[in-house]
């Protein structure tokens, strides 16, 4: 028992935080791509962070509630409704059974993450809930939902002080904390890829002052940057070594794309820039069409950056 | 770098280079040229990384002569201090040698239907390397290969290095979708598609091996650092065995 899906919205699957231990079997990570989103949305609804939540892109779904439910969205703003009322963003929220979640205007942002207590019922393969969409596998059948699934919803387990707190910790105005900023960015940071060195001044020049478009075709896999190409200072022949989410590779045509949660466990292009992990969640908040801007940091200052976002979530998942 | 001084087994002091991938994560660096002994130092040195796995949050992820250290998320209790631990442990085991692992006999069959339907780019690459289409696959079949590792798509082996003839580059062109378990070759290395995927590699044969199914343990069947031999099979043993694989 659990919700069925009227309208399956643009792309919605389910995520966690992504399937980790066997990229040395070439399995893609995959994972929300808002991670703090994603783990707002299901601390405000006390699950634990790696429970699954469902990713909703740019229209989200609508959902037929089969039971009464306790759900949080966070994330970007897509309309979201409770048989046609305006649901608040980032609280926990009852849907009684026979009511509809439902997603209109795109507002602002591009995802946004559904958690439900107790967490959605589906398989874990290789450790993780996570939908890896080219291989076929995980989240609910390794595919984006449509219309007529059925995903089961397991007990909410019995409510601690803890949860209570936490919940009453969303309810504060200014939550979430501004460390967990992740709407109406046009600047993500960058450290220097491995290969910064192989590009000319002029193309680092242009890479740190112009905008970039993301392109239409910019997906989980990786967004592609519309723009002249970047020069390199040579050409180099690129042994393929692993990546991660946030690297910024150049290929051939001198157009950077910037790999996403879906992307393969390694690659064979130039690294210019790595987009910093706190920046992550921004990232993935970008539209198709939107122009991004770089900053460069050095990496003791990412590392400030990430430990103070890590801080603040999990102050907050600890319930203080 | 590497010339010939890793030994068939025992201790081995490699020269390395760590870099930062990202912020967080951190890639060594072994060699700039892809080969057999380069291969056995990443995995041992990923055998040996293994036991930052636990206490750091990470996971190793060996490639074909560089291996990374990439960072779980959901990071609690890392401190400032994490990142320098981390970069010292690194450099401790590294220090402390290698033990190369004696190589394992077993030689993974690998049954290949070679070219017509099944291998649409036999006859080009045969041409490319100025030989025979059935000279080439004397070429594929005749010695034992490494796997180099799995990546790409999951459980994907990429193996190598074949003859020095089979030097073709990856095809201009890459196709949109690729049949899963099809055999292709570039550069003196061959992939066996675990997945319908796009592929620019040159499609010489198909196998009824599939390299990765959720349904069987292990889930993956090749590893790297073990060793592989093609062979021919007809077109109607392929079938064959195809059948036989719940078709």
């Amino acid at each position: 028992m659990g919700v069925e899906v009227l309208q399956p919205g643009a792309m919605s699957t389910l995520q966690d935080l992504g399937r980790f231990g066997s990229q040395n079997l070439g399995v893609f990570v995959s994972g929300a791509m808002d991670q703090v989103s994603h783990r707002l949305a299901s601390m405000i609804v006390g699950n634990p962070p790696q429970e699954p939540t469902i990713e909703c892109t740019l229209m989200g779904p609508t959902l037929l509630f089969k039971k009464t439910a306790r759900i949080a969205i966070c994330g970007a703003d897509l309309s979201p409704t409770i048989d046609g009322v305006k649901v608040r963003m980032a609280a926990p929220v009852v849907v009684q059974a026979g009511s509809e979640v439902a997603f209109g205007q795109r507002r602002y942002g591009a995802r946004a993450y559904l958690g439900v207590a107790g967490g959605f019922d589906i398989e874990h393969v290789l450790g993780s809930g996570s939908t890896s969409l080219k291989a076929g596998f995980g989240g609910y059948r390794g595919r984006s939902l449509r219309i007529g699934d059925r995903i089961g919803i397991k007990e909410a387990p019995w409510e601690s002080g803890t949860r209570t707190q936490l919940r009453r910790s969303s309810d504060r105005s200014g939550f979430p904390p501004s460390e967990l900023s992740v709407l109406n960015h046009q600047r993500v940071r960058v450290v220097r890829g491995r290969h910064w060195e192989s590009f000319t001044e002029q193309a680092i020049a242009r890479f740190l002052t112009e905008g970039f478009r993301i392109s239409p075709q910019a997906n989980r896999m990786g967004y592609r940057l519309d723009t002249s190409p970047l020069p390199f200072r040579q050409r180099i022949e690129m042994i393929s070594e692993p990546v991660r989410y946030g690297t910024v590779q150049v290929p051939a045509d001198g157009q950077p794309i910037i790999l996403m949660a879906d992307r393969q466990t390694v690659g064979g292009y130039p690294k210019i820039a790595e987009v910093i992990t706190a920046d992550l969640p921004r990232l993935a908040q970008f539209m198709p069409g939107e122009i991004i801007y770089f900053d460069l940091v050095e990496v003791q200052e990412a590392r400030r950056i990430y430990l103070s976002q890590e801080a603040a979530l999990t102050s907050l998942e600890q319930g203080s | 770098m590497i010339d010939g001084s890793v030994p068939k087994e025992g201790l081995f002091y490699p020269n390395w280079r760590v870099t930062t991938l990202g912020d967080l994560d951190l890639l060594i660096e072994f060699s700039v040229e892809i080969g057999e002994e380069v291969s056995r130092i990443v995995h041992a040195a990923a055998r040996h990384l293994a036991c930052l796995c636990s206490p750091f949050g990470v996971e190793i992820v060996p490639a074909y002569t560089s291996v990374a250290v990439i960072h779980r998320p959901n990071g609690q209790g890392r401190s400032e201090r994490h990142f320098d631990e981390l970069r010292a442990a690194v450099d401790a085991i590294l220090r402390n040698g290698l033990t190369i692992s004696q190589e394992s006999r077993n030689v993974m069959e690998v049954p290949v239907c070679y070219g017509g339907d099944y291998g649409p780019d036999l006859e080009e690459v045969a041409r490319a390397c100025s030989v025979s289409p059935s000279e080439l696959v004397d070429m594929h079949t005749r010695k034992p290969q490494l796997v180099f590792m799995l990546g790409f798509a999951p459980g994907q082996p990429v193996i190598g290095l074949g003859d020095t003839r089979l030097n073709v580059p990856r095809r201009k062109t890459p196709r949109l979708e690729v049949a899963a378990q099809s055999v292709a070759v570039a550069n003196r290395q061959t992939v066996i598609y675990s997945f319908a995927l796009p592929g620019g590699w040159h499609l010489i044969g198909r196998t009824p091996i599939k390299p990765f199914s959720l349904a069987r343990e292990p889930i993956c069947i090749f590893r790297p650092g073990e060793r592989v031999r093609f062979h021919a099979i007809s077109a109607e043993e392929f079938e064959a065995m195809e059948a036989g694989n719940g078709r």
